[in-house]
């Protein structure tokens, strides 16, 4: 049959985008060569995949349980080549740290100044992520390790807490409960949260609006932001407040902006986070860590 | 990248023969096509993936990892050329579905939703004495069989449950609890219940006679029995009580002399469709996916 992993690219655009025209620019190709590829590949697998109408196509119930195992085989063969690329980065002495909303401050910021007095030869990259997805592998994906809070818990995937940090409620200067100078998990467990994109983890979404002690999600949310800048808006605008380690929240304080300690929820775990058998400057950076936290560094601010 | 699928296999093989001269070989290629192949890659990926000796090669730490990915890889491309040859090839589409006895109403349910699903699948419905439950389909006899409970070493089953089904206390008439509305285990541990016939799978008659929840066998009648007539058979002419599932009850129901009573505090048991494990037949598919409907309607209830 010999077929190519670039039929099945070919393929799950065109079911996933749903026409073929949108296909065909997504992968930068014309439409009649995508037409050509797809007939080709229903002919090399001898089974109708798609329906075509008018409006667009639709999966055949053979071609829905071929795009299930093409999709996995595309993830897979991609994280094969993230993975190279991993190593790549770490012959040429070169380590991608993500991160997201957390200025390379604090431990952030210990941890690279250890590893540089370790490996002066290495080169950190820092990259923005957007929120996480649900994925943790997938939130990896063109990173050799990460700083998060609410670090996940799934196979494949090791964690190194840094440090603990107590949490903030950020709110505009003109919100009513902005002249507050401490506040309980009781006086805000009501109030409107921001709302996060749709494609984020439901576990870090549910931690920073506070689910674990309403036992669900806030009954009033914002339209959904989508980075954390947006969020930031929606905050300053007073039409949400959110809630944000410590350290988050102190570089936003401003004339529009207050962070008020939430003195009695539970803090934050501050955690790199990585994928084994990849860069291993990794296994460099998580070693300092466990001896920067092991060594009583500052817990927190 | 995007890299294909041929890369990943050449790079697997020279990792697995250990020497290009021989991975050519397997791969049917000539040896310089193949080495260039390799130093393609390893330009693609930008990675040191082999280190040549005079006597070989042997992988990098990178290659190492780039393995394990590129045999996920290509295993997931091979399932997917799989499944599209499993649509192609011309479909065997007569089902043959072992049932024990009683099960008849729960099973039409079954059908009447296969229709649906796939209408082009056909079921031959054989009926199982006590003593064929499980072998038949291990021994491919039967295609699928309905199974309540279903077997507690599962490895080479593959199960999709569909409903709970509420047990039920069998006796005369004549017998002392006939009247009670409702019964409880206490009630009737100590009774003597209809002796199974010894052919019949022992969990499957340990299920039945409780003899887990008492921590022994009840004692038993003379009886030897294999088919529900025999049973019911047994129960009308008082040698022993038995307990069963709702859909067995429902039938004991209209047999003169029998009264059906609820036991009200042991946990209901499983309804589930079994057959052999890769036994992946679109038309067992579409069976499965019938039983996972139901369950998903709330069980045949």
């Amino acid at each position: 049959m010999a077929l190519e992993l670039r039929q099945m690219r070919y393929f799950a655009a065109v079911a996933e985008e749903g026409q073929l025209t949108r296909a065909a620019r997504r992968l930068s190709m014309a439409q009649p060569a995508l037409s050509q590829a797809i007939a080709q590949l229903e002919i090399q697998v001898g089974v109708k995949l798609l329906e075509r109408h008018a409006r667009g196509i639709t999966l055949t119930p053979a071609g829905a349980a071929f795009l299930e195992k093409a999709r996995a085989t595309i993830a897979a063969a991609a994280e094969a080549e993230q993975l190279a690329s991993s190593w790549a980065r770490g012959q040429t002495g070169h380590l991608t740290l993500g991160f997201l909303s957390l200025m390379p401050t604090g431990p952030g910021r210990d941890l690279v100044a250890a590893l540089e007095m370790v490996r002066p030869d290495v080169l950190i990259q820092w990259r923005e992520l957007g929120f996480p997805a649900p994925d943790p592998h997938a939130w990896l994906d063109g990173v050799d390790a990460a700083l998060t809070f609410v670090p996940p818990e799934v196979p494949g995937i090791e964690v190194q807490p840094l440090a603990e940090y107590p949490l903030a409620v950020v709110t505009a200067a003109h919100h009513r409960l902005a002249t507050a100078t401490e506040l309980r998990v009781a006086d805000v467990i009501d109030e409107t949260f921001c709302g996060f994109d749709g494609s984020a983890s439901q576990d870090w979404i549910g931690f920073w609006t506070l689910d674990r002690y309403r036992g669900g999600p806030p009954r009033k949310t914002t339209t959904l932001a989508v980075t954390p800048e947006e969020t930031t808006a929606m905050v300053a605008s007073g039409q949400a407040i959110s809630v944000t380690p410590t350290v988050v929240a102190a570089p936003f304080e401003s004339a529009a902006l207050v962070s008020i300690p939430l003195i009695d929820a539970s803090p934050a775990v501050l955690a790199l986070i990585w994928r084994p058998s990849r860069n291993p400057l990794v296994q460099t950076l998580a070693s300092v860590a466990r001896t920067l936290t092991s060594s009583g560094a500052p817990r927190g601010a | 990248v995007a890299l294909d699928v041929r890369r990943f296999r050449y790079f697997i093989a020279v990792a697995e023969e250990g020497q290009l001269t021989r991975a050519a070989q397997r791969l049917n290629m000539a040896q310089p096509a193949l080495s260039q192949a390799i130093a393609q890659l390893e330009r693609q990926l930008d990675v040191a993936l082999l280190e040549r000796h005079a006597r070989g090669i042997r992988l990098t730490p990178a290659g190492e990892a780039f393995l394990v990915q590129a045999r996920a890889a290509v295993g997931a491309f091979e399932r997917a050329e799989a499944v599209a040859r499993g649509w192609s090839e011309p479909r065997r589409d007569v089902i043959e579905l072992g049932l024990p006895y009683t099960l008849l109403p729960r099973t039409s349910l079954l059908l009447g939703e296969l229709s649906r699903v796939d209408p082009d699948v056909t079921v031959r419905a054989r009926q199982l004495d006590y003593t064929e439950l499980i072998g038949e389909l291990r021994s491919g006899r039967v295609d699928a069989e309905m199974m309540c409970p279903p077997p507690p070493d599962l490895a080479d089953l593959a199960l999709q449950p569909i409903n709970r089904e509420q047990l039920f206390v069998f006796l005369a008439q004549s017998h002392r609890l006939a009247r009670e509305p409702e019964l409880r285990f206490e009630q009737i541990a100590d009774e003597r219940f209809v002796g199974p016939h010894p052919d019949m799978p022992e969990w499957w008659a340990d299920a039945w006679l409780l003899t887990a929840r008492r921590g022994r066998r009840p004692e038993l009648s003379a009886d030897v029995v294999r088919t529900a007539d025999e049973t019911v058979q047994a129960i009308a002419s008082a040698r022993g009580i038995s307990v069963g599932p709702a859909f067995t009850a429902e039938q004991f129901d209209a047999v003169p002399g029998v009264a059906t009573i609820p036991l009200v505090d042991v946990e209901p048991v499983v309804l589930a469709v079994a057959r052999r494990w890769g036994d992946d037949r679109p038309a067992l598919r579409s069976l499965f996916a019938a039983a996972r409907r139901l369950a998903e309607d709330g069980g045949l209830t």
